[in-house]
């Protein structure tokens, strides 16, 4: 699609004419921009200086060319000639000369081929602006070498032009193009006596065989001049591949570009936002498949998640704390009913959807657009707990208005760069393992958001000191990330008794809850069972997936320990002749005792 | 051979004594030189490919699976006897990838490979 958009906007550009054949050839080749070769014409703006050059293509291979003038007609209220550099032999006689001044331009013969320009060069003619008024602002340059040698087939002039505001009313075809050339061989060695006078005479490029080929004239609307440049950062947690994600850039509602984010979740927009007045809008999309984004999210929200926000509604353990959370941002990520509140039904609906009982995802969708909120940085960084109870929208969807006559503040064109920055999370990542992290002094964490003190002490966070010398006192609570700490489970498959037995056993301490999923070869095993060996207080759950997998774990809600040496046993039945392979684990959480989230290893 | 071989496994389902011994004419690529050992095919691991545990003793081997991040993946129980003993390693439950194959005896560290699981 864009090759066919490319050679759509390079229509205009290129000219058709034929070739000379066995004759020469002058093409205007457009050579991008000062600054920046590779820039297309499409994406020329005004002020930019475009590079051009005349190339010879001298196709008869019995004459060689020593002189050479080319004439260049443009638009003055368009462009601008600014220099002109020479590749011609040396002791060559290089001018370029305007011979029109202003107001000139050529009427092509229609007895002959436009591109002809020999031909053209012999029964074109001008308008001058004197007897016509349309001739006004074009100009004629020539450029002409004489050469002792063969000039060859070369670049032989280049000029470089300056891009003018000649206004929208102006009619910008074939604003620079090729009207007229001649070309001689000089070199009498290589040419006949033509006039009898007993010697060689020069020989000049018939009538038909000087053309301008490949291309014979430009035409292109420059764009504003703009100047910054335009990045999107995204930014993700975990194990996100952000390569995977892309975003489209869409211009009044037509596409014009689909980009992948690099490693570090940015991508460079400038050439694709040509306009301070249209509309631009950015749409996220990914390339994971949706059960590779399933597993993201089943990765990201573990039990760990459920403890947290049951915590944060006074359920777990005995009437814990109603402040849990640190940062605005997760309140609504916890909100699993969307009531605006977090209540304990938020809690279990979370905990169910953990256990497997039930998803809360909007329509039971896993889907990266309702699972995946996108939320400008400074929006998720200053969002507070006040900000939703008050309702406050967090834009999470996937489609983004940088510019319209409504949205002005994305883009300050006054800038040399602009990033329009995004961060992410997975819906239901309360504890944020999976989403963006939000920086200790952002006035979304909870610790500055609620630092209205009696006392007037400002609370900070401890990572600031104030610097008032009077008050020389570091306040807050902290939120700075906290270390996490470790659990054990020890992890054994094995044949007993002709079932393949998967056996788990807690080897740690002060642990309230885990959670594993299990993989297992289902094209030769059948679930059988599961059996805990917890104690009589701890609330047990497995699941299986619709696709086969092994959902389990255990949590002490009363938050005391599960015991050391707890174990549960998987029990599988089928024909293996080896429990090598037959089960595998992909997923594993933990809280302690205090609710805090445990890494859990196996062993 | 090999396919023949593991028809054979395949029919012998589900059994304690799992292994097959006396492999040494069967499975002659997977021949471990000295007393004890591990062994597979190459460095490339399908669904049902066999491996073998060379033992020098009537025993029980641990044979764990670890990814790239270390992160143990699957660990299975093995009883082996004098001599050669030969396993079908199942594969559908493991993401494509490279993993490192470790066995144990009694928490000795007896072989290890690196292997890519397809």
């Amino acid at each position: 699609m864009r090759k066919l958009i490319t050679l759509l906007l390079l229509i205009p550009f290129l000219s058709f004419g034929q070739s000379s054949d066995d004759g020469l050839d002058i093409d205007l080749v457009y050579k991008g921009i000062v600054g920046n070769t590779d820039q297309p014409l499409s994406k020329v703006q005004v002020n930019d200086t475009i590079i051009l050059a005349l190339k010879l293509n001298n196709l008869d291979s019995s004459h060689q060319i020593t002189y050479i003038h080319t004439d260049v007609q443009y638009n003055s209220a368009a462009y601008a000639l600014i220099s002109t550099v020479w590749n011609t032999p040396t002791d060559a006689n290089n001018t370029a000369s305007n011979w029109s001044g202003n107001g000139m331009k050529m009427v092509f013969s229609d007895q002959h081929d436009k591109n002809a320009v020999w031909a053209q060069w012999q029964n074109g003619s001008y308008l001058t602006a004197n007897n016509d008024a349309s001739a006004t602002g074009w100009q004629v340059d020539h450029f002409q070498s004489i050469a002792p040698t063969d000039i060859g087939s070369v670049e032989y002039a280049t000029m470089k032009y300056l891009v003018k505001d000649a206004g929208t009313s102006n009619d910008y075809t074939e604003n620079i193009i090729i009207t007229m050339a001649r070309a001689v061989d000089n070199i009498l060695t290589d040419n006949a006596d033509t006039n009898g006078d007993g010697n060689n005479d020069e020989y000049v490029y018939p009538t038909g065989k000087v053309r301008a080929h490949d291309t014979q004239f430009i035409t292109h609307i420059p764009l504003e001049d703009l100047d910054s440049n335009i990045y999107v950062k995204l930014d993700a947690g975990g194990d996100i591949d952000l390569t995977k994600i892309k975003v489209k850039v869409l211009q009044d509602g037509t596409e014009v570009a689909d980009l992948t984010f690099d490693t570090g979740g940015e991508v460079n927009i400038t050439e694709y936002i040509i306009s301070s007045t249209k509309t631009y809008k950015l749409e996220f999309h990914t390339t994971y498949t949706e059960a590779e984004w399933k597993t993201i999210t089943e990765n990201a929200v573990t039990l760990s998640d459920a403890v947290l926000t049951l915590k944060e509604v006074g359920k777990f353990g005995h009437g814990g704390t109603l402040h849990e959370f640190d940062y605005g941002i997760q309140y609504p990520l916890a909100d699993t009913d969307e009531s605006k509140t977090i209540n304990p039904q938020d809690a279990y609906n979370l905990l169910g959807h953990v256990i497997g009982s039930f998803t809360y995802y909007p329509g039971g969708s896993y889907a990266f657009a309702t699972t995946f909120p996108i939320v400008k940085t400074t929006l998720a960084e200053g969002y507070t707990k006040q900000n939703f109870l008050d309702g406050v929208s967090t834009d999470e969807s996937h489609e983004k208005i940088i510019q319209s006559t409504s949205v002005t503040n994305e883009i300050n064109w006054s800038l040399s760069n602009n990033t329009i920055s995004y961060k992410s999370a997975i819906l239901g990542d309360v504890n944020l393992s999976y989403s963006s992290q939000i920086p200790a002094d952002a006035s979304g964490v909870m610790s500055i958001s609620n630092s209205s003190s009696p006392n007037g002490k400002v609370v900070m966070n401890p990572l600031y000191m104030s610097n008032n010398i009077n008050r020389n006192e570091i306040f807050g609570v902290g939120v700075a990330k906290e270390e996490v700490n470790q659990a054990f489970i020890d992890i054994n498959t094995a044949i007993e008794d002709g079932e393949v037995v998967t056996t788990l056993q807690l080897t740690s301490e002060q642990v309230a809850g885990f959670q594993l999923k299990l993989n297992y070869d289902t094209t030769r095993l059948t679930f059988k069972e599961v059996k805990f060996d917890t104690g009589q207080t701890v609330t047990n759950f497995a699941q299986q997936a619709d696709d086969g997998r092994i959902n389990l774990g255990s949590i002490q809600q009363e938050a005391n320990a599960i015991a050391n040496g707890s174990t549960v046993k998987v029990y599988f039945t089928g024909q293996v002749t080896s429990p090598v392979g037959t089960v595998t684990v992909f997923n594993t959480d933990a809280v302690n005792t205090e609710g805090k989230r445990l890494i859990l290893n196996l062993q | 051979m090999k396919r023949i071989l593991l028809a054979l496994l395949i029919l012998t389902g589900c059994a304690k004594d799992y292994s097959i011994d006396n492999t040494d004419s069967l499975i002659p690529d997977l021949q471990v030189e000295g007393d004890i050992g591990l062994s597979f095919y190459n460095s490339t691991i399908t669904d049902t490919d066999l491996f073998n545990i060379k033992s020098p003793i009537n025993t029980t081997y641990t044979l764990e699976v670890k990814d790239v991040f270390n992160n143990l993946i699957t660990k299975s129980t093995l009883e082996a006897k004098v001599g050669n003993n030969v396993y079908a390693f199942y594969t559908n439950a493991f993401k494509t990838g490279h993993y490192t194959i470790s066995i144990y005896h009694n928490n000795q560290l007896i072989a290890e490979t690196k292997q890519t699981i397809l």
